[in-house]
């Protein structure tokens, strides 16, 4: 039980406290702060998505090559994935505090939802862009830098063990082989997620709500990002993981069989076709602070776009360039190559109201049974 | 007039408690405030997110509790016993040990114990040849969350429980056995009336907790309708349109859901005020022979040993063989000094501000208006998300730090501010407890504060001030959420690398980190807790 | 008479003398050695060091730790190995041990409760009990919780309910101490009268010489011969 203070303890200790608190804590608050303060400006800053700019990743490789030619500084900050950056650019406008010029990382469908935080490029072109593929040129104001084909990839030896045959087209996934077989993302957190949920859209129209009320008894488990579901399926969770076609390759030139028979890790095709995600680099709306900035920003875009880069994107990105001229890799060569490529709706509008009707049919199967 | 120095230790924690805690709730009220429709806080898919939160929460606490109370009740009496305390501090560590888990490295362990390829698939087909349909379905489901949870928090009650039961004065326990009391009578009249506040706190703590939970459900899940609303906000503020109106309807839910258990916690606080005159004495309980309580002992140490053993799925030779490559240990290195940077940072900044607080509510004990109302202040971080405290930061702060471009200062600031109860409640039963009379006499002998202070005062606070230290560092260490809200490329803690080398397919890596991570925090944590005086009385805020 | 019934109505055991014969102990660094007997209505003192096993000693008296050899007997009865909710022996600890969760009547009437007493009901106890704080001029503290008691009135409830159930042995360690001069002296006073209501033996641990003038009629001795501590009768 606590003693009624009296005087001098009471007082020594209140001064005691009160002298460390304002010695230590007041520098530890301060100090933190003033670190962040003290860097110069570079000349140009990029919102980018994490796995350019971590150690690995394309950025640290071509973000030297490219300050050496210009001369200039260039800061990469990493932002999360494709919806983190456009949430930095929108609260960027919001505080009237834009700080970063260029933006890379977002694809066709957060294109539609950035463009009015992002500036169009007018009459100007980025020298490279008309050899960019007319399929995959969204926009004037968006340059693709890389695209991926997003599949499901098997891992066949699990396959071959339940004697089953993986699914071709996307009614196969609701066959009762496939029950809790599937690894997916969830479309609120994830791109791939909400491309394939948008795919299934493009695909089955009408047909969507019904296709999902079945197929929620389908996937074992929803991650909130491809790395998520991408773990599991290599421990061997599921035999089926939404990703890209690429992740192929990456088995194949990390000691996967490179024979179609025998490989492990397969990228499976639709007969519907497939969607497919177009990464892209763009300015941001009143970020420009001169005309010097102006053509760093420019200059680094038309980089982007070089062979310099796009050589390096299948082994660092692990996606296709956008350059049809650029050699790729053996094991990209045997990718599986889509009958089709899917068009999925990128109006922003259309896409909030899908992704509230997928809420609105899974959330209400806990009372049919859905895996509880 | 002049101003009392204890008026202004006030001052000075209410102002730190207004920027860490006020400013950014409010921020969020105001938001709240701004989005004019009440419709939007009654949306049916955001309803039925709270009602997910609610069921798994209640589920997962009162399993709990129905095993962490007699799990308690056994080791405290065993701790009670004079030839039971080494072995009951080896209980009481093993018990505060899966505070330390960080959850991201939780959500993976249950993954390699439930899961397909999991320990428990593996055990069913050796033993039984094949694998039962209840096994496969179990995980990705709202059972495996709850048993997750269940596994995390019936320590963290046992502990408390036993800390509670230990205090039980042997002398009463003695009286009432020759007054013909059975275990029965004892445990009803005596036992639970001074336990039952120190459970009513932890179950509450548990309960705050599971509403809160987000890796785990996020992983084990399955996906929705198995869902809470930390996830729901999360995804409203990490992606996409930037919904901060519906993540703060999602906080507003959460804010109301963790109320009652928080309001519980703060009664069951002062109750146990009651009842917490003296420390623990390694009394001599009612007649048990040595290796009777040995056994006893040890059989509790098992039981509280059980509820790490999953945790130990993660240390595989490959993962080890990885952590040791010296690649991968130059490429965590930077990281790794980030990590204990942020955790030396924060636990100064939460221990000092802890030891404000208490000073302030020294001086405050007396006003008893003011000593409420500041209790109830200070406490209040302990019934708040990490998630939801940060999206106040973000609201509010973002004119003055830039939390995209990353943030020393914010993500230790709202470390701070989640953690600094936790040194509070550590502390302040040593303020509760200053020996005055021994401060008096010091004086009176000549010597001057400082050496008083330093003879008498300072041996009782430097058991404490270490063990909250320690346990504050050891779960910032582990803390995933303030540090992904706030990094940058240049700030990359070691949590978020494991995600980060998992967006990279580097796997392997990635499980190297995790382990390396709770062998980090568990192990700081258990130190503390086996050589701190304070750790007996540790208390979780988060 | 104290009570409105007749002493036995409450009795559930018989007034009976106290023998402990070649009682053992292995004690840490030390053999505690007792023999000795005390006649219904004696109240013996032991005076000895702090550590000198004289808790002990109560301990086994009251079942709460079991000697390594030698007997006790109530009476005819062996009690060695009985456990304490069957012995009947009273005991009152140095902090006095009152259930903080009881209010003073309910800590008073507990031995009632729990040892179920016969054909006695709620009430008729609790009459009892209200009979007895009256005797000690705690009547009006009835129903307040125990933690509000000053250290005086904590120890007459602690006599209390060690003796209105009829213990047929008490035994108390050091019940003083922690009082001052006065308050020794007053409750000395009331524990004799108390025990003069209940004589059955009685033994007292205690360090001050004047409480044992004031309450004890003979004394125990513990010496010390080496490794072992001897308990006997003063001759």
């Amino acid at each position: 039980m606590i003693a009624r203070p009296r005087g001098a303890a009471a007082a020594f200790t209140a001064e005691f406290v009160l002298s460390c608190a304002a010695f230590f804590l007041i520098p530890l608050f301060i100090v933190p702060v003033l670190a962040g303060s003290l860097e110069s400006e570079p000349d140009l800053t990029i919102y980018t998505y994490d796995t350019f700019a971590a150690q690995g990743g394309l950025g640290p490789e071509v973000l030297p090559l490219f300050e050496k030619k210009c001369a200039c500084r260039v800061r990469a900050v990493a932002a999360g994935d494709a919806g983190q950056l456009l949430t930095r650019i929108q609260l960027d406008a919001e505080r009237r505090d834009i700080r970063a010029q260029l933006v890379i990382g977002i694809d066709q469908q957060i294109w539609s939802r950035a463009k009015p935080w992002l500036e169009p490029w007018g009459k100007w072109i980025p020298r490279g862009y008309v050899a960019i593929p007319e399929k995959l040129r969204v926009e004037s104001g968006f340059l693709p830098i890389d695209y991926g084909v997003m599949t499901l990839m098997a891992d066949m030896k699990q396959f071959r063990e339940m004697k089953a045959e993986p699914p071709a087209s996307v009614r196969d996934l609701l066959k009762p082989a496939f029950t809790r077989n599937i690894l997916l993302q969830d479309p609120r957190t994830s791109t791939p997620g909400l491309g394939f949920l948008l795919f299934t859209k493009a695909v089955l129209g009408k047909d969507l709500a019904e296709f999902w009320k079945t197929f929620r008894k389908q996937w074992l488990t929803l991650t909130p990002g491809w790395d998520g579901a991408y773990a599991l399926f290599l421990k061997g969770e599921a035999p089926l993981v939404w990703s890209y076609t690429t992740s192929q390759a990456y088995h194949e030139e990390h000691g996967d069989s490179g024979d179609s028979e025998n490989r492990r890790y397969r990228a499976l095709l639709f007969r519907e076709g497939q969607p497919y995600q177009i990464e892209g680099a763009a300015i941001v709306r009143n970020s420009i602070r001169s005309e010097r900035q102006r053509g760093i920003a420019r200059a680094f875009l038309e980089f982007l776009i070089s062979r310099e880069v796009q050589a390096r994107v299948p082994l660092k990105n692990w996606m296709l360039p956008v350059l049809p001229s650029v050699t790729i890799p053996e094991s990209f060569k045997r990718l599986p190559e889509a009958k089709k490529l899917v068009q999925t709706p990128v109006d922003p509008v259309e896409i909030k109201e899908v992704l509230s009707e997928w809420g609105r049919v899974i959330s209400t199967q806990w009372s049919t049974g859905g895996t509880r | 007039m002049k101003l009392r120095p204890g008026w202004l230790l006030v001052g000075l924690a209410a102002s730190f408690w207004v920027f860490l805690v006020a400013y950014p709730l409010a921020a969020l009220a105001l938001r709240m405030g701004s989005i004019g429709s009440l419709a939007a806080f009654f949306d049916p898919e955001i309803l039925g997110i709270a009602a997910m939160t609610l069921e798994q929460a209640v589920w997962s606490t009162v399993i709990s509790g129905l095993i962490g109370l007699p799990l308690g009740l056994w080791i405290g009496a065993v701790a009670s016993c004079d030839s039971g305390g080494r072995v009951a501090r080896v209980s009481f560590t093993l018990l505060s040990l899966p505070y330390g888990v960080p959850t991201v490295v939780a959500a993976t362990v249950w993954v390699a114990v439930l899961g397909r390829s999991g320990l428990v698939q593996q055990l069913s087909i050796s033993l039984l040849g094949f694998s039962p349909e209840w096994t496969r379905s179990f995980s990705y489901s709202l059972k495996a969350v709850v048993l997750a949870h269940v596994f995390y928090n019936v320590p963290w009650i046992a502990l408390l429980v036993a800390q509670a039961r230990w205090g039980v004065p042997p002398a009463q326990l003695a009286a009432a056995e020759t007054l013909g009391a059975g275990l029965c009578s004892r445990t009803r009249f005596i036992i639970w009336p001074q336990v039952r506040w120190a459970f009513a706190s932890a179950a509450a703590q548990v309960m705050a907790l599971c509403v809160m939970s987000f890796a785990l459900v996020l992983i084990l899940g399955g996906g929705p309708p198995v869902q809470t609303l930390e996830t729901a906000l999360y995804a409203r503020i990490r992606y996409g349109a930037l919904d901060v109106n519906g993540a703060v309807v999602c906080a507003f839910w959460e804010l109301l859901i963790t109320t009652l258990p928080w309001l519980l916690i703060l009664v069951a606080q002062s109750r146990l005020a009651n009842y917490s005159g003296s420390s623990p004495e390694p009394g001599r309980g009612p007649g048990r022979g040595p290796g009777q309580v040995r056994i006893s002992g040890a059989l509790g140490a098992a039981a509280a040993f059980f509820f790490l053993i999953p945790y130990f799925s993660i240390f595989e030779i490959d993962t080890l063989k990885t952590l040791f490559n010296f690649e991968v240990l130059s490429r965590i290195s930077r990281p790794l000094q980030l990590s204990m940077l942020i955790a030396v940072l924060t636990s100064l900044g939460a221990v000092l501000l802890g030891v404000l607080c208490v000073a302030a509510a020294g001086f405050l004990r007396f006003k008893p208006l003011f000593s409420a109302a500041f209790s109830v202040l200070a406490a209040l971080p302990s019934g708040l998300s990490i998630l939801v405290l940060g999206l106040g930061f973000w609201v509010g702060y973002a004119r003055w730090l830039d939390p995209f471009a990353g943030s020393l200062a914010a993500m230790v600031f709202l470390q701070i501010a989640v953690f600094y109860p936790v040194a509070f409640r550590i502390l302040w039963p040593v303020m509760e407890r200053r020996p005055l009379d021994l401060l008096d006499a010091a004086y009176t002998m000549g010597a001057s504060r400082l050496r008083a202070f330093w003879s008498v005062e300072w041996p009782l606070w430097r058991g404490p001030l270490a063990s909250a230290i320690g346990i504050v560092a050891g779960a910032s260490l582990g803390e995933v959420a303030a540090v992904s809200l706030f990094y940058s490329e240049r700030l990359v803690p070691l949590p978020l690398v494991i995600s980060r080398w998992m967006s990279q397919y580097q796997f392997a890596e990635a499980e190297a980190v995790s382990a390396l991570l709770l062998l980090l925090s568990t192990g700081i944590i258990g130190c503390v807790s086996y050589w701190g005086q304070g750790g007996s009385s540790v208390v979780r805020a988060r | 008479m104290l009570s409105v019934r007749d002493n036995e109505s409450f009795q559930r055991f018989p007034k009976s003398p106290l023998k402990v014969a070649a009682l053992r102990k292995r004690i840490e660094d030390f053999t505690l050695d007792a023999d000795f007997e005390l006649a219904v209505g004696e109240r013996a003192a032991l005076v000895g060091r702090s550590g000198s096993g004289k808790t002990s000693l109560l301990r086994i008296l009251a079942g709460l730790e079991a000697p390594d050899s030698g007997t006790v007997h109530l009476g005819d009865e062996n009690i060695t190995f009985l456990s304490p909710q069957r012995r009947g022996v009273g005991i009152i600890f140095q902090e006095q041990a009152l259930f903080p969760a009881l209010n003073v009547l309910d800590n008073v009437t507990f031995g009632f409760r729990m040892r179920g007493m016969q054909g006695i009901g709620r009430d008729e106890y609790e009459t009892e009990a209200m009979l007895w704080l009256e005797r000690v001029g705690m009547k009006k503290f009835a129903r307040s919780a125990v933690g509000n008691l000053s250290g005086g009135e904590r120890q007459r409830i602690a006599f209390i309910r060690a003796l209105i159930w009829k213990p047929r042995l008490m035994l108390l360690d050091e019940p003083f101490s922690a009082l001052d001069r006065e308050l020794r002296t007053n409750l000395c006073n009331e524990l004799v009268e108390l025990h003069r209501l209940w004589p059955v033996p009685m033994l007292l641990v205690t360090h001050d010489e004047l409480d044992v003038a004031a309450v004890a009629t003979s004394r125990l001795h513990l010496c010390v011969a080496g490794d072992v501590h001897l308990i006997r009768r003063s001759s």
